[in-house]
């Protein structure tokens, strides 16, 4: 009997079975974060906020490390197994609220009297998805509380905004994850000549 | 040897030295001098300096009486910042010898010294010693020094010495440049900031006198025009700036206290000085003080200061800086005469406000009175308002003629003071209020309304009896409050939301508030008698109530309302009948709702008439996403109104998605409208899922459409 028990576990459509019943689960609670729908959402929104559209030269190129094939493996067949009934339980970046669309929108707004600063290297991009005064000596002595409060305001706006992603999502552990997202792509996705900081901290023109 | 003692004790700088010198040399007599010779001295020493190597020659001169001489020094050690010189060379053409009363003179002279034997520096001088008082004159009339030429004139005498150093049209940078470099070689307590100095030129004229018993007196002026500089942050930094610094200071003893008198005029250009920022071209600025410091180190003492800053601010008072690497203001009391609004605001408020509710006022209006700063920041103040007007420009707050007295200490044993505030009017978000006073009585940790506070809102007023905040000092001040809402139009809110003009008024008891981490709820409930039932709002919490991203809650009850009334309003279509609804969760992020769950249904005890009109079924069942074509086909279209059992509704939103249900599920679906009697109207509603702000567009709309319309194809179209 012992052997016999064995010998149907070894059975490669036990394992399988067994593969599938856990992924299934680990699928329920949706742990895994999405980094590339997180990427792609990242992409519309920040266009939508420079009013870019997408047009410009971007850098396609994600900077994900490729997914390992076990994970895609797993979302694959958690997929065939869970189609409909989790379907809503998967997070959606591009899900809209009140909340999203209020902050976008003043993030919209704010952006065309921020983009001299990001030409000229006045304001660059951190490695935290925010913005930052890189070189006051670039803006006019009277322009320079206007612009530090361009840049307070317009931060608070994108820590809003990755806690409302997050929220929407039902994970608002990932506000990290998300940021980074953002943080990563804003860099990608930067003009010629804008400033932003690499991993080390350190400025670097693009 | 009397001369030889005095230049030792008088050794100031290298051609005082080498004049010194060759006068001890030409103590012989004359008739020696006359047919030439030659001194080697191995070397010299003197209180902070020293000389090697010096050879002196004494040449036959032209047969007037005069002779000529030359001094050669190997190497000079004098003190810092002129360090050791190599190789120093002085010549003097004419040198005069007369008696001992007259002194002896030399008129053209011309040294030549050189710090490194590639960079010679010469220059000409002219000098005189009198042995019988020790007076020596010196003149050096293009004395070169770190790149600029100079005109330095010295007097030594038995009781003391002057010394002038003057410069004009100098470039601002090259001053600067020596200056820190003489600064980091002294390595005094004072500290250089680092600054680049992109233009300009100076001036200055610096004369010191040193008196008998040690004490130094300075007196200087410094102008600096059309100055543009920066620090490496930029935190720092001016453009144009035209500065003019008179000082004078005394020195009771070299290197120890300093106290001064000095008047700072800016008045071209502009200046940062993070966050502060000077428009000196519109607003000049004087800056008038008197004071100490230790220059070994320790605070700045500014004894007084008289502050004109035109059109911005004056003031005066006393102050204690501490000096470091971030100098701070330590105590400071500040009595301000006038301080105008807006200059005030944006010179020197508005930068420290980032960030903040109060970063973005337009401002007008005066304030007087007094300051007191300390390690903290504000200590104690007592301000008089006179006609201050403040709106913000995102629209979140603003007060109009702002007038009386705001007082505040914070001392521990600081006697309770009384503050009264009188204004015309204002604006809390859309919500305008009217003139009121408040008389508060505070203490360090305790503020208290001293009498009843009404302000006025629309035709009622908000009343507020009891405000007392205590734990100021701590994050989360306690609270005690007891308010009402004397009763306010509806018509008047809903109109200024946009909205049709209800009947009715709202009022209430607001019996608590509290307030933590940045948010602030509110006890008690508002109440409206509004269509012959009542409308009442409780648990209502702000949170960041002027923050970016203001989020309210409240719940909702509505009791017993008379539909007839509401449809009469609303022109959405006549229905009869009572509803009763609750907004259950309701929260507006920026006064937006973005979650609730709201029912709105008949109350199951109602026995009034129950009656609705093809029109308000028909928008109903536009509502529902369901088609209304049935009404107007084959006999319906004959009827007008028709009876119902109940009718409801009831919405979940989350993010943008709206639950709909209705008064009891269907078949397929939910009814909206149970209908009764014959005709019997069913209104179901299938969609489950409804897009929130579509859904109220179409309310919106189906409320727009006030002209009621007779046409059955224009009420049902489809």
């Amino acid at each position: 009997m012992i052997r016999a028990k064995t010998r149907a576990m070894t059975h490669p459509a036990a394992w399988l079975l067994l593969s599938a019943l856990v992924l299934a689960a680990c699928v329920t609670i949706n742990v895994y974060f999405p980094a590339a729908e997180a990427e792609r959402a990242a992409d519309r929104i920040i266009d939508e906020v420079r009013g870019t559209g997408g047009t410009e030269e971007q850098d396609t190129t994600s900077r994900l490390p490729p997914q390992a094939l076990p994970a895609r493996f797993a979302a694959a067949v958690a997929d065939f197994l869970v189609p409909a009934a989790h379907a809503q339980d998967r997070p959606d970046f591009d899900a809209s609220s009140p909340a999203k669309r209020a902050l976008e929108q003043s993030l919209k707004q704010r952006f065309p009297q921020l983009k001299p600063y990001y030409d000229s290297g006045a304001i660059g991009l951190t490695a935290r998805g925010t913005i930052e005064i890189r070189d006051r000596s670039l803006i006019p002595l009277n322009e320079r509380n206007r612009v530090r409060q361009l840049v307070s305001e317009q931060n608070a706006d994108w820590e809003a905004l990755y806690r409302e992603i997050a929220r929407i999502n039902g994970h608002p552990e990932w506000e990290d994850e998300i940021r980074q997202v953002f943080a990563d792509r804003w860099i990608a996705k930067a003009e010629s000549g804008w400033y932003y900081r690499d991993a080390g901290g350190q400025w670097r023109q693009k | 040897m009397g001369a030889l003692r005095r230049c030792r004790s008088g050794g100031l700088a290298i051609c005082a030295s080498l004049i010194c010198l060759v006068s001890v040399a030409l103590q012989p007599p004359a008739a020696l001098a006359a047919a030439g010779f030659t001194v080697a001295v191995d070397a010299v020493t003197g209180a902070g300096w020293s000389a090697d190597g010096i050879e002196l020659r004494i040449l036959p001169g032209d047969g007037s009486g005069d002779i000529a001489a030359s001094v050669r020094v190997e190497r000079l050690r004098l003190p810092e910042p002129v360090g050791e010189l190599r190789d120093v060379t002085l010549r003097c053409d004419t040198v005069a010898i007369a008696t001992a009363e007259a002194g002896y003179r030399c008129e053209r002279g011309r040294a030549v010294a050189q710090r490194s034997p590639l960079d010679p520096e010469a220059f000409s001088l002219a000098a005189s010693y009198r042995p019988a008082d020790g007076r020596l004159i010196l003149e050096l009339p293009d004395l070169p020094w770190q790149g600029m030429t100079l005109r330095v004139s010295a007097q030594l005498a038995d009781d003391g010495w002057t010394a002038a150093v003057e410069g004009a049209d100098l470039d601002a940078a090259t001053v600067y440049g020596a200056l820190a470099a003489t600064a980091s070689m002294t390595s005094t307590a004072t500290t250089v900031p680092e600054l680049e100095i992109a233009a300009g030129t100076a001036g200055f004229r610096l004369r010191a006198r040193g008196e008998d018993g040690g004490a130094i007196r300075i007196d200087s002026r410094i102008t600096l025009r059309d100055l543009s500089l920066a620090n490496t942050s930029g935190s720092l930094a001016a453009e144009g700036l035209d500065v003019t610094l008179e000082a004078q200071a005394r020195m009771p003893e070299p290197g120890g206290r300093l106290d001064y008198t000095a008047t700072l005029t800016a008045d071209a250009g502009e200046a940062y000085v993070e966050p502060a920022y000077f428009n000196l071209s519109a607003s000049p600025l004087t800056l008038a003080s008197t004071g100490g410091l230790d220059l070994a180190g320790g605070p700045v003492r500014i004894d007084s200061f008289l502050l004109d800053h035109r059109d911005v601010l004056a003031a005066s008072g006393e102050a204690v800086l501490r000096r470091g690497e971030e100098p701070a203001v330590a105590r400071a009391d500040v009595e301000i005469a006038d301080a105008v609004f807006p200059g005030v605001y944006t010179t020197y408020l508005q930068g420290f406000l980032t960030g903040t509710p109060l970063a973005k006022l337009e401002t007008r209006g005066r304030v007087s009175g007094r300051v007191r700063l300390d390690d903290g920041g504000v200590a104690a103040l007592d301000l008089a308002l006179d006609d201050l007007h403040a709106d913000d420009a995102d629209g979140r707050l603003a007060i109009y003629g702002a007038r009386g007295r705001i007082a505040w200490d914070v001392a521990p044993d600081a006697a309770p003071v009384s503050s009264r505030l009188v204004w015309d009017g204002g604006f809390v978000y859309d919500a305008g209020f009217g003139a009121g006073t408040a008389a508060f009585s505070s203490t360090p940790d305790r503020i208290t309304l001293q009498e009843t506070l009404r302000l006025p809102v629309l035709d009622g007023a908000l009343v507020v009896e009891t405000f007392a905040a205590s734990g100021l000092s701590g994050d989360e001040p306690a609270v005690e409050f007891d308010a009402r809402l004397e009763p306010v139009s509806l018509a008047g809110i809903t109109t200024a939301l946009g909205w049709p003009a209800l009947p009715g008024k709202l009022s209430g008891e607001l019996p608590l508030l509290s307030v933590s981490e940045g948010a602030v709820t509110l006890g008690g409930s508002l109440v409206a008698r509004v269509f012959d039932g009542t409308a009442r709002i409780s648990e209502l919490r702000i949170e960041q109530p002027f923050g970016a991203n203001r989020r309210t809650s409240a719940e909702v009850a509505l009791d017993n309302l008379d539909l007839a009334l509401v449809t009469d309003v609303f022109t959405f279509g006549r229905i009869t009948g009572r509803l009763d609804g609750a907004i259950r969760g309701l929260e507006m992020l920026q006064g937006r709702p973005v979650a609730f769950d709201a029912r709105f249904y008949t109350p199951a005890d109602d026995d009034s008439p129950h009656r609705i009109s093809r029109r308000a079924l028909s928008n109903i069942s536009e509502i529902a996403g369901s088609g209304t074509a049935a009404l107007s086909a084959g006999f319906l279209g004959l009827f007008e109104e028709f009876r119902y059992d109940s009718l409801g509704i009831r919405c979940v939103l989350e993010g943008d998605i709206c639950s709909m249900s209705g008064v009891q599920p269907a078949q397929q679906g939910y009814y909206l409208v149970k209908g009764s009697g014959l005709p019997r109207i069913d209104v179901i509603g299938h969609s489950r899922q409804v897009n929130w702000p579509r859904l109220v567009a179409q309310i919106t709309e189906a409320l727009k459409s006030r002209e009621v319309s007779t046409s059955p194809q224009s009420e049902e179209r489809r």
